[in-house]
Parts: structure tokens; sequence; C-alpha cells
């Protein structure tokens, strides 16, 4: 009994992890915009494919990453500059419906293009460690690695930065920033290529682990939505720890039930958290 | 492709009943449900299992949309609780965790769904059948338009769209707004159930896929680009349907760019457009209420931004 359910966390851990990168990428445009981002999923899709389309042209998958990572940046921005700055003042439900928009233009471009069937990458990362009777596949270890130290990065970044200053004076209290003249629309147009960054590392990394689709990033949403309000939406810390646990506590939900139902236990786990503690583990007090 | 012409309108017209029932809860009422195909799956899967069961349709048709309206109470007990992007975002993960069950349940026939569910007329000549499920279409939109009419007009209209233009204001006037937000999620699920259920008697097979949470933004890109009026909602949502199923056809015109499924994906693409568009130029759409609001969600905003009375007043972030 102990070594499944230890497997179970050990999966969940990895798969959290992604789930929390997601929810970071939510969770940071929130902050600086208060709205919940739908097209975070198309952004993982896309920076999926856009490494996976890299691939035979560079050569390396290094740069294949590389070159996928900075495409989705570039395109979290001109998502932003062209469909979401129109928006900027417009109410919530509208950015809403809006980002739903893009959410299906994103996906759908990429099923357009490479076509609904499953892909793999071939970065040629096999095998497993174990541990007394415990195993870690080499894929899981080596994604989960990039996510901390992607999260590293981006705690660097906001704390240490100037970028990572004004987008938190943004988040805090926006007429203040503006007062400070701290330049709205390029502290946005960042966060969003931040967020596009942040989707691609978690999509590479998702289609690293098992294969590429392009439902890949809508079928995240729900986890991650899960994760990001869990640790409080605009805590960055709360997003990944939200993402851990809703990770874990998804595998853990399988040891119990089939796993395709997987997606309903992150439909409980939203709702009931929404009703009893909307402001998430670490979040600040918000109004739902 | 003429042979197709009445199966095209009836599903256009199916699609105008699914947009009339989801219009009264956004367009008047202003509650964001993106989970409104859910309900349909339910009317569609309760009739299919009633009848197979050997139960006859005049009795599980009326059950399956009673069920629809049932299986709405939970979210009517959620909307009560959250403002609105949270309640969206609640519907989809709803509609997301029913296609799951539903899709992987040995009841309702795991992935492949289920076959032979009853199809009155099936043994007519196909032109005859075509033509009497027409009919029963109309019939299915003019009941569904006129149970929509009877929620949004008097006084319960009134307190409806009280609700849509300014909850606060509404529920200090002693409306009782969690009632009026319950009761139009049940009402509309349930017709949608009814939709549900004719459906699947048409088409004598039900599976998850047809409900994929995806679908619901068919019928919101029509209730968007038609408006809030009825007429707006039922034309806006046939007239999406319609000529989707139509560019089905476009190779039949020699039109062979793309393959099946690069059609599908430009039909997608064509609806994220639509909705950011339309949302762009014409947030109130073609065919707008004739009152000042429109689909645009001012309760909303009146929540994120200070009201000039609070002015000053630190307001916590929706």
């Amino acid at each position: 009994m102990v070594v499944p359910v230890l497997q179970a966390l050990i999966n969940g851990v990895t798969d959290g992890m992604l789930i929390g990168l997601t929810a970071l990428g939510i969770s940071l445009v929130y902050a600086v915009q208060r709205f919940p981002n739908v097209s975070q999923g198309g952004l993982v899709t896309a920076g999926a494919y856009a490494a996976y389309a890299f691939g035979p042209l560079v050569g390396t998958w290094y740069l294949a990453i590389g070159a996928g990572v900075l495409s989705a940046f570039v395109l979290g921005m001109l998502g932003y500059l062209i469909v979401i700055r129109p928006f900027r003042t417009a109410p919530l439900m509208t950015l809403l419906i809006v980002t739903i928009g893009l959410e299906f233009v994103l996906d759908y471009t990429v099923s357009f293009f490479w076509g609904n069937s499953l892909r793999a990458y071939d970065f040629g990362v096999t095998g497993e460690f174990s541990v007394g009777g415990l195993y870690v596949s080499r894929v899981a270890a080596y994604t989960s690695l990039v996510a901390l130290a992607t999260m590293a990065v981006v705690a660097t970044v906001v704390r240490r930065t100037r970028i990572g200053r004004e987008m938190r004076a943004l988040s805090d209290d926006k007429p203040l920033a503006r007062v400070a003249r701290i330049s709205e629309n390029r502290t946005l147009m960042l966060a969003w290529g931040a967020a596009g960054a942040l989707a691609a590392v978690a999509g590479i990394c998702y289609g690293v682990k098992s294969q590429l689709s392009p439902l890949m990033g809508w079928n995240l949403l729900l986890p991650s939505f899960a994760a990001a309000i869990l640790g409080g939406l605009g805590s960055f810390g709360g997003a990944i720890l939200g993402g851990v646990v809703v990770g874990v506590g998804m595998e853990l939900f399988t040891l119990a039930m089939p796993a395709v139902f997987k997606p309903i236990f992150a439909f409980l786990v939203l709702t009931l958290l929404l009703l009893v503690r909307p402001q998430g583990l670490l979040g600040k007090a918000v109004r739902v | 492709m003429t042979t197709y012409l009445p199966a095209i309108a009836t599903i256009a017209l199916m699609y105008g009943a699914l947009g009339l029932s989801l219009n009264i809860q956004v367009g008047r009422t202003g509650i964001i449900n993106f989970g409104h195909v859910a309900f349909f799956g339910v009317g569609a899967y309760a009739t299919a299992l009633l009848s197979i069961g050997g139960m006859s349709l005049a009795l599980s048709i009326p059950l399956a949309t009673a069920l629809g309206g049932l299986a709405a109470l939970p979210l009517g007990w959620i909307a009560a609780r959250l403002t609105s992007h949270y309640l969206a975002i609640v519907t989809i993960g709803f509609a997301e965790a029913l296609r799951v069950l539903l899709q992987n349940l040995e009841v309702t026939g795991g992935p492949g769904g289920l076959t032979g569910v009853p199809r009155p007329f099936g043994d007519l000549a196909p032109d005859l059948f075509a033509g009497i499920w027409l009919g029963v279409a109309a019939a299915l939109l003019a009941v569904t338009y006129v149970m929509s009419s009877i929620v949004t007009r008097g006084l319960l209209g009134l307190n409806l769209s009280s609700v849509r233009e300014d909850e606060p204001a509404a529920a200090m006037l002693g409306r009782n707004v969690a009632a009026f937000k319950t009761m139009v999620l049940v009402w509309g699920s349930a017709l949608a159930a009814l939709t549900g259920a004719c459906y699947a008697h048409w088409v004598g097979f039900v599976s998850a896929e047809q409900f994929d949470p995806r679908v619901t933004f068919y019928i919101w890109a029509g209730i968007i680009i038609g408006g809030a009026s009825h007429a707006g909602a039922w034309l806006g949502a046939a007239a999406i349907a319609a000529v989707f199923e139509l560019t089905r056809f476009l190779s039949d015109f020699g039109i062979t760019a793309f393959t099946d499924t690069q059609f599908a994906s430009l039909r997608w693409i064509a609806i994220g457009l639509i909705l950011i568009i339309t949302m762009k130029f014409r947030p109130e759409g073609l065919l707008p209420m004739r009152s000042r609001h429109h689909l645009r969600d001012d309760a909303d905003a009146s929540v994120t931004q200070p009201a000039p009375a609070t002015k000053g007043v630190p307001v916590s972030d929706a």
C-alpha cells in the first residue's frame, strides 16, 4: 500500500510541476491585468508546436527549444498588442470571451497546419531512475528540473529586475503605478510575453513527457485554473504550490478511480475552492 | 448536396433553439454560462437510455427535459455564490466533467456512445423522413421561442433585466437575485435538454463527442453576433450552424485546397475570430434588444470599477 501511494506522490509532483508552470502564466497575467486568461492553453500548444517545427530546421534539440520559447514570447506579446490591447478597459466578461476566441484561433491554427494526430519530439531521452521499488522516468525528472529552474528565473525576474518591480507595482496599485510613470502598456506586453514563454516551457516539457496534440493546452487549462485558484490568483509561489497539490491530488485520485476521471477531480477541486476559500492558499483576500 | 439541405436546415433550427435557451441566461440575465451544451447532452443521453430501455418517447422526452433542468440546480446554487467570471470557469469545468463522465461510464456506452436510439418515422422514405423532421425542428424552435418569451416578458423579464444591469441594486430593492439566477439556469437548461432529446431521436445515436464543451462556443458565437433579442439569438445561432454545415460541401464545388480536417480547423478559427471581432466592433450584436444595455456585462463592470457613490472607498478586486 505504501509503495503505490509514494509512487503516486512522485508522479503527481512531476505532473504538478507542469500544471504549476501553466498556472504561473495564468497568475502572471492575472496579477497585472486582473482577469483569468483562457488563452494560456493556446499559448502552451503553440509554444510546443513551434519547438516541434523548429526541430528539423535548427538541427539540435536545445536550439529548437530555445527557438520555440522565443517564438512563444513573441507570440504572447503579439497576442497582447493585436487582440488584448484594444480591450484593455473593457469589462472582465468581454476579456474572458475574447481570450476564449484567441484560444480557439491558436489551437486550431496549430491543428490546421499539423493535423490532429499525436506527435512526439525526438530528443532521445529514455530510461528511468529507480530507488527501492519506486520509479521516476528520466523525462519526468528532467522536465521537473527544467520547471524548477524556470520558476527560479521567474522569481528572480519578478523580485530583482526593473520590469519585475514594475509588474508588482501595477499589480499592487494601478493608479499609483501610473503616477510613478510606469508604462502600463509596455509592462502588460512584457507580462504577456513572459506568459507565452512560460506556456512554451510547459508545453515542451509536456510534449517531451507524453505527446503533442492540438488539444494539449486546452486539456491543461482545467487543472491549471484549479492550481492557480488554489494558490491564490496572482500569487506566483502559490501557482506552483497549487500545481503540485493538484497534480498529487489527481494521482492519488487515480488510486481509487480510473485515470480517465482525472478532469472530474480537477473540476471538483476548482468548484469547492471557489466556494470555500476563493483567496487560495497563499492569496490575498479576493471577492468572487 | 441538395439531398442534405433539409438535414442542414434541421440542424440549423436546432442550433437556433439552443441559441434561444442560452440567450435567456446570457443576454437577458447576464449569467455567463459556458457549459450550455452539457445540458443538451443530458437531454440526449437521458432520452436515449430511457427509450432504449423500452419507455415510450411521449414519456422519455419530457423526463429528459426535466432531468436537464434538475442537472442545472447545482449550477444555480453556485451562481448565487460566485461573481460571473468565476462562474464562467465553473460552468466550462462542469461541461468538461460531464463529458468525461458520459464518455467513460459503462451505462452510457463508454466512448462509443449509445446506438439504436429509436428513430420515429425512420422506416419512411428518406425524403419524407427529412421533411417530417424539418417540421419537428421548426416546431421545437417555436416551442423554445414561446418558452423563452414566457420568462423574459412582463415583471419576470424586468426582474431578470435588473439582475443583468445592476445586481447589487436589484438585491437592495428586495429582488431575490439567487432565485432568479437559479430559475433561469434551470429553465434554459431544460429547454436545451429538450433540444438534445429531439436531436438524439433524429440521428438515432448519442456519443459524448457531440457534446464537447467547445460546441457551446458555436452557440455563443451565434448569439453574440445575433444580439440579445430573441430573433437575434436564434437567427444568429441558426445562421452560424447553417453556414458551417454548408462548408462541408465546398469540395463538391471544386474547392479542394484544404482537407476536411483543415476545414474543421478553419471553422473553429472563424469562431474565434467572430468572438474577438464582434466584441470589438459590435458587442451588442446585429439585432440587440431595444434597450440601452446589451451583452456587455455592465453588472460586472460596476463591481470592478467603483461606482460614483463609493469613490474614494477602496474596492477589493473582483
